[in-house]
């Protein structure tokens, strides 16, 4: 018996096993029609009534129809589902042949799906994937509405957005997520094989360090999953939710990405990728163990990625191997499903500059990130005699090896002077005169561990049954690396904020969920409802009573119904309307990062006395600022959506409405205080410090700390519309692309100091304003993909022309006045800053001037671009396929205010691969 | 080349400086300029002789100069246009009268083009006599930044008093031209940085041929930088107290300080290494407070990049242009857009490097030229407020000569000695 016939969908098992009277007993075998043997778990539902049943071990099932002709479907994942009538129960048994997609020539699922469930789920398959010839996962979201194909970025981390529009510069650019709004992404949960992908405890980033720097574009340290680090080839299928989730989820804010990999008997099967920045190459193959249901998994893939094809300095390699055994065991209860795997999964950045071009001959960057995972668990499906219907267990344990590495030159301009120690109060510093090389090492050993405990019962009713579910999850953060480490008298730049970090240090941080749910399936009169209500709790229950955290327990309601329509068919085709709507909260609690910032080191200094005759000296006084915020609160996000889904005669359409609100997204923000430290006159040059003539000053000074400042908020509406092939063309066409609507804006004021100095003295040394934000804008585009997916069996050839246009694109920069509501001055104490305020000779200058045209919406109109995709079999064991984006491209020159002409270029990007399948 | 004759008199205005289109025209077909003069009220244009106008076209560099200004037919092209004549003065005196136009489009069949003239009149004050902004070196090849450093001269015959004299560096970039709004360019110097010199009026004499030296950093930067040089012997030196450690500056008790009135950065200020901006000293006759108070500038403008425009709004400060006593516009052949001061305080600029980012700029600075060496043997400059005339670009600086120190990263000494970067010095 094939494998993946094992697969098993709990979500269908729904059963209506109470009839009042006249019940009509209909058994039936279902059988894979390619093999010809018994499927297990199969769905199998009486569609005018609503009642369905799964099969057992050997594809019977019988279910007790209540009156006759009625309908009956029949669906298994991976297989067309089919439907049929029946007519009478005089047959022994309905025999029932499922046909596997892949063997189903001529109907091959190239393109996301959405599976009109109750979460907004989509799915995209191995076949999709395939076609897509993606380098890494993040070339998937490709296929999600309100996405277009884009080229890979190995450059830099790559964070997931759902339902969202990014970041979007002040010229219609889009770039990386913005630091100040990261928290969709870092609230989007990757599931692989029932484990979550933990990125808590990932502190790979260098405090302090310059926006620019190679070390900063790839830091991925509270922005979620790097996408560049998920290979897709050992991947069945992907299934993304966007919706509301059911209440076994948690710890997000967006949504959830579950991957499941692929399990069963496999071909040997070998990819080789090849285009403008990569070479991709994989392998695996997947057996059973002798005659039994056993079944290993073996997979190994290497990439390696240049972000520019010109220069070899910049690189990024991911290198990743997995090895999953699936054990199946019968017994008198039921069945009991073991799994365990090991994996392995290395990323290696490395970017350096080139000793010929650039100035500073030595600046290199390499972070490599070794991640070990071992990850098990059973599933016990129980016969159907029992209420109790599952009962699941899942563990993982991730361990990483993340070593960044910094060497550089540095040259002082002039003298720059250093702190020598990490501890408070007075000393000497030193004067850093020469080029030095500065080492920089941040040493990660990310530890994250996994469980999940699960189980659903079913009771059936008349009109009404439940199907129950509970459960737990504990999750834990810990890192056990070194840290940061350098040595203080080389840092890496003259100017250097914090000092060395062990991240062993740290405490462990524990999360601690549970979730209890109800399923309520009702039939009525051809209508059909299912309605879920679930509720999740998390804590964190072994942070520190500094925190407000402590103790407490957050609630995320989860609430989906759906409503089926009776079915009717006009125009002799069956029409098919389902209407869906949500309301839940997500939760997602702060990262390690977050919970525990580095410290502040705040250098000020005494005395500056440079003396190369006599005795130079630097006096300093460190004073430490715990960063943490005690405050921090996690982020929550108010979601809901409304759904519509109609299929007739084959042909669908499904429209959302989704609205998200999230006030308490992180970020971090600077606060100030004052700081009084003694000012030595450095004049008269030989005394010694104490007889020195002086003074105390009193300056404010800032610390960074994590808070929940930001602002995002989402809604749109997406859309898909996919037809029937036409036969005599062998074509489908699928238009998918949605409207999004995305405000990111700051929820508190922000302190920002001025740079004027004025006689002398520095404004922001006495008094700093709190302003609007300035870093919130509001996002809209519409975007449509119309895809024609045309496929002729007969000569194994797959082509689809995608004709993607973002038909606008439009940006406003949020209304600032620059004039500050408060200001604090070297009392400590924050006054609001009135109109006497702007006309006073220093606090004038904390007025900040804006052009009003500034915050005017910025539009860039419609862009199109043709993609083609093509595969083609070739023999029996050979499958080539190969992609050009921006075949074509229209982009119309456009005019701004100014009256300059933007004109618009791109430039394709192809490349092709061959798939063995031996 | 043909030429052609009109001269409109004092009170013919026109609106426009830039030339009609007519597409119509094959482009090689010489154009006649007609040039429209106005000259300051005060002189009588029968006064006026010795005119010259001089057309350099942006494009090839190629330069046309002619006597005959009233009949001139030039190829289309962009020019920068220089006017000069000489005049005398209703006190007898001798005068120059000079006028000039940046980035004139000549194309269509005829252009009209209106020049404002202005008098000069040699400064009777400290003038600047070489800007060292690029600064040295590492031996690695590393931009050293501390030793940039400015020398103002006494180009007069009689003492004069650095008290209160104030440095300033322009806001604008030389390099991007905007519409700023409110413009006032004609009227004002906007400025972005003021140090003063300090002291009551009498402190800082600087005798007739002297040299005043301001330094960014004034110590020996040998320490620092073994290819730089020592800047111990500075006259003063613009220091940024800063309690922060991150960005500190170098205090050499033995070389005073001059007094800060505004700088827009909180870091310590060096001069524009790649030379972006116009430096000028101006004699500002009211006290800092008063002007601190007073002359804030805030102006609008947009910013035009080949992705788009970005409106933005700025924050400077203004210096009106009488108190201006010397600016010297510096740029790089390769961006130059315009001139950031008026015309009449100076109608050229000057250069270290010729592209953006410029490698062979460092180990030079920009000098004033030797007019003549009198008898006495005292120097006099040559001012004529067009520093393209005035300046010697690319030279090596006096300080480097005069101590023999590294040229270029390599570490190779400078083994000349010169007046003012290329008259050698006997």
């Amino acid at each position: 018996m094939s494998l993946s016939h094992r697969f098993i969908l709990f979500s269908t098992l729904f059963t209506t096993l109470l009839q009042a009277n006249a019940v009509i007993k209909i058994n039936g075998v279902t059988t894979d029609a390619s093999t010809g043997e018994p499927m297990q778990y199969a769905s199998v539902k009486i569609i005018t009534e609503g009642k369905a049943t799964i099969t057992d071990g050997e594809g019977r099932w019988h279910l007790e129809a209540a009156s006759l002709p009625c309908r009956i479907s029949v669906t298994y994942i991976g297989y067309q589902s089919v439907d049929t009538a029946i007519t009478d129960n005089r047959a022994q048994q309905i025999s029932i042949a499922l046909k596997p997609t892949s063997l189903t020539t001529g109907d091959v699922v190239i393109t996301a799906q959405e599976k009109g469930g109750m979460h907004g789920e989509i799915k995209i398959d191995r076949n999709a994937m395939a076609h897509l010839q993606p380098t890494s996962f993040a070339d998937l979201l490709e296929l999600l509405p309100g996405n277009m194909a884009k080229d890979p970025e190995m450059g830099h981390a790559n964070s997931i957005t759902l339902r969202e529009t990014g970041t979007v510069t002040a010229l219609g650019a889009k770039t990386e997520l913005s630091d100040d709004y990261t928290t969709g992404a870092m609230g989007t949960a990757f599931i692989v094989d029932g484990a979550l992908l933990s990125t808590d405890s990932d502190m790979q980033s260098i405090t302090g360090i310059n926006s620019s720097d190679a070390s900063a574009k790839r830091n991925s340290v509270n922005k979620g999953i790097d996408m560049r680090s998920i290979s897709t080839d050992n991947i069945e299928s992907v299934e993304v939710q966007r919706g509301i989730p059911s209440a076994e989820y948690g710890n997000i804010t967006s949504g959830i990405v579950k991957i499941n990999r692929r399990k069963g008997s496999t071909p040997f099967t070998a990819r080789f990728k090849a285009d403008r920045f990569s070479k991709l190459f994989s392998a695996g193959k997947g057996f059973n163990i002798g005659q039994s249901d056993k079944m290993i998994n073996i997979d190994a893939g290497y990439l390696d990625s240049k972000i520019d094809p010109r220069d070899s300095h910049e690189n990024f390699q991911r290198v990743n191997a997995s090895i999953r055994a699936n054990l199946p065991l019968n017994c008198n209860y039921g069945l009991w499903k073991w799994h365990t795997s090991i994996d392995y999964n290395a990323t290696i950045d490395a970017a350096k500059a080139d000793p010929d071009l650039n100035e500073n001959k030595i600046d290199i960057f390499k972070s490599s990130k070794h991640n070990f995972g071992w990850q098990g668990g059973f599933n016990f499906i129980a016969g159907t005699q029992s209420w109790l219907r599952t009962l699941d267990f899942d563990a993982s344990i991730r361990y990483g090896l993340n070593r960044l590495e910094r060497h550089k030159l540095v040259a002082p301009a002039r003298a720059a002077a250093v702190p020598v120690t990490s501890e408070p109060g007075v000393h000497d510093g030193k004067y850093l005169m020469r080029e030095y090389i500065a080492d920089y090492i941040v040493d990660g050993k990310p530890l994250d561990i996994f469980m999940k405990l699960k189980s659903t019962a079913y009771f059936p009713g008349s009109v009404i049954s439940h199907s129950p579910m509970a459960g737990a999850e504990y999750t834990m953060a810990k890192n056990l690396g070194d840290g940061q480490i350098f040595e203080l008298l080389r840092p890496l730049s003259a100017s250097w904020p914090t000092r060395p970090r062990k991240y062993s240090d740290i405490p462990a941080m524990q999360l601690l969920s549970f979730f209890i749910q109800d399923n309520i399936t009702l039939t009525a009169g051809g209508h059909s409802f299912d309605f879920q209500a679930g509720i999740r709790g998390l804590m964190l229950p072994a942070i520190d009573k500094k925190y407000y955290l402590n103790g407490r327990l957050y609630l995320d309601p989860r609430l989906n119904l759906v409503w089926n329509l009776p079915v009717c068919n006009p125009g002799g085709k069956e029409l098919r309307i389902t209407l869906g709507a949500g309301y839940g909260m997500t939760t997602r609690m702060p990262s390690l990062d977050q919970l525990y910032p580095a410290d502040t080191y705040i250098d000020l200094i005494q005395l500056n006395r440079y003396a190369p005759s006599g005795e130079s000296r630097v006096n300093i006084r460190t004073f430490i600022e715990n960063s943490c915020n005690y405050d921090l609160r996690p982020a929550r996000n108010h979601k809901y959506e409304f759904r519509a889904a109609i299929n007739w005669g084959g042909n669908r359409l499904s429209v959302s409405y989704f609205n998200e609100q999230m006030s308490s997204a992180f970020r971090y923000e600077t606060s100030f205080a004052p700081y009084t430290f003694t000012r030595y006159d450095d004049s008269p040059s030989s005394l010694p410090l104490e007889s020195l003539p002086s003074r105390q000053i009193t300056i404010l000074e800032g610390v960074s700390r994590p808070t929940n400042g930001s602002n995002i908020k989402k809604s749109g509406v997406e859309f898909q519309f996919t037809t029937q092939r036409w036969k005599t063309i062998g074509t489908s066409v699928i238009i998918n692309g949605a409207w999004l609507h995305t405000e990111y804006s700051g929820s508190q004021g922000v302190w920002r100091k001025v740079n004027d100095v004025v006689n002398n003295i520095a404004v922001s040394d006495m008094y700093v304003g709190l302003y609007d934000d300035d870093n919130s804008r509001t996002n809209e585009q519409f975007n449509t993909n119309i895809t024609f997916d045309t496929q002729i069996p007969r000569f194994g050839l797959i082509v689809t022309t995608s004709l993607q246009c973002l038909w606008w694109l439009s940006t406003k920069r949020q209304y600032v006045s620059g004039i500050p509501t408060e200001y604090i001055d070297t009392s400590g104490t924050i006054s609001t800053f009135t109109s006497d305020d702007a006309i006073h000779p220093i606090k004038h200058f904390l007025i900040k001037h804006y052009n009003s045209e500034l915050f005017d919406t910025f539009t860039v109109p419609l862009s199109m671009y043709l993609n083609v995709k093509i595969t083609k079999k070739v023999g029996r064991w050979l499958s080539l396929s190969a992609f050009v984006n921006r075949l074509i491209d229209y982009q119309p020159d456009y005019s701004v205010n100014s009256g300059i002409t933007i004109r618009r270029t791109s430039t394709p990007y192809f490349g092709m691969e061959a798939t063995f399948t031996i | 080349m043909k030429k052609f004759f009109l001269l409109s008199l004092v009170g013919a205005l026109l609106c426009t400086t830039s030339c009609s289109d007519d597409d119509n025209i094959t482009p090689q077909e010489p154009v006649s300029v007609i040039i429209t003069l106005t000259h300051p009220e005060d002189i009588d244009p029968s006064s006026v002789t010795d005119e010259s106008v001089t057309f350099k076209n942006r494009t090839t560099g190629e330069e046309t100069s002619t006597s005959n200004i009233s009949e001139i037919k030039m190829l289309p092209g962009l020019y920068d246009v220089n006017y000069a004549a000489s005049v005398t003065l209703p006190s007898g005196a001798k005068g120059a009268l000079l006028g000039s136009k940046s980035g004139v489009t000549v194309s269509g069949t005829q252009c009209l083009l209106e020049l404002s003239t202005y008098q000069m009149i040699p400064t009777d004050d400290l003038i600047i006599a070489e800007i060292f902004f690029t600064g040295t070196q590492q031996p690695s090849g590393t931009q050293y930044r501390g030793d940039d450093y400015i020398k103002l001269y006494n180009n007069t015959d009689h003492i004069v008093y650095a008290d209160g004299l104030t440095l300033f560096e322009s806001k604008l970039n030389t390099t991007e031209r905007i519409d700023h709004n409110p413009n006032i360019i004609n009227t004002d110097v906007s400025v972005q940085v003021l140090y003063t010199v300090p002291g009551n009026g009498t402190e800082h004499p600087v005798n007739p041929g002297e040299y005043l030296l301001i330094a960014d950093t004034g110590i020996d930067h040998r320490d620092a930088n073994p290819n730089s040089f020592d800047l111990s012997h500075a006259d003063f030196e613009w220091y940024d107290q800063s309690s922060s450690a991150t960005n500190i500056d170098i205090d050499n008790p033995d070389v005073p300080n001059l007094d800060k009135w505004y700088s827009y950065t909180k870091s310590y200020y060096v001069l524009h290494n790649r030379g972006f901006k116009a430096y000028g000293i101006a004699r500002i006759p009211i006290d800092k407070d008063t002007y601190i108070n007073d002359y804030k500038y805030t102006y609008n403008y947009t910013l035009v990049t080949p992705a788009g425009e970005f409106p933005m709004s700025a924050d400077a400060y203004r210096i009106p242009n009488e108190w201006v006593v010397d600016v010297v516009n510096c740029s790089i052949e390769a961006k130059y857009a315009w001139n950031v001061t008026a015309p009449e305080l100076d109608c050229g600029w000057t250069y270290c490097g010729t592209i953006d980012q410029d490698k062979t700029r460092f180990f030079k600075s920009v000098r004033r030229k030797v007019q003549l060496i009198d008898p006495a043997g005292r120097v006099i400059l040559k001012d004529t407020n067009n520093s393209t005339e005035d300046f010697n670009p690319e030279c090596v600086p006096s300080e480097i000569e005069l101590q023999g120190t590294a040229i270029s990263a390599a570490g190779d000494k400078a083994t000349t000695i010169t007046y003012d970067g290329v008259t050698p010095r006997m």
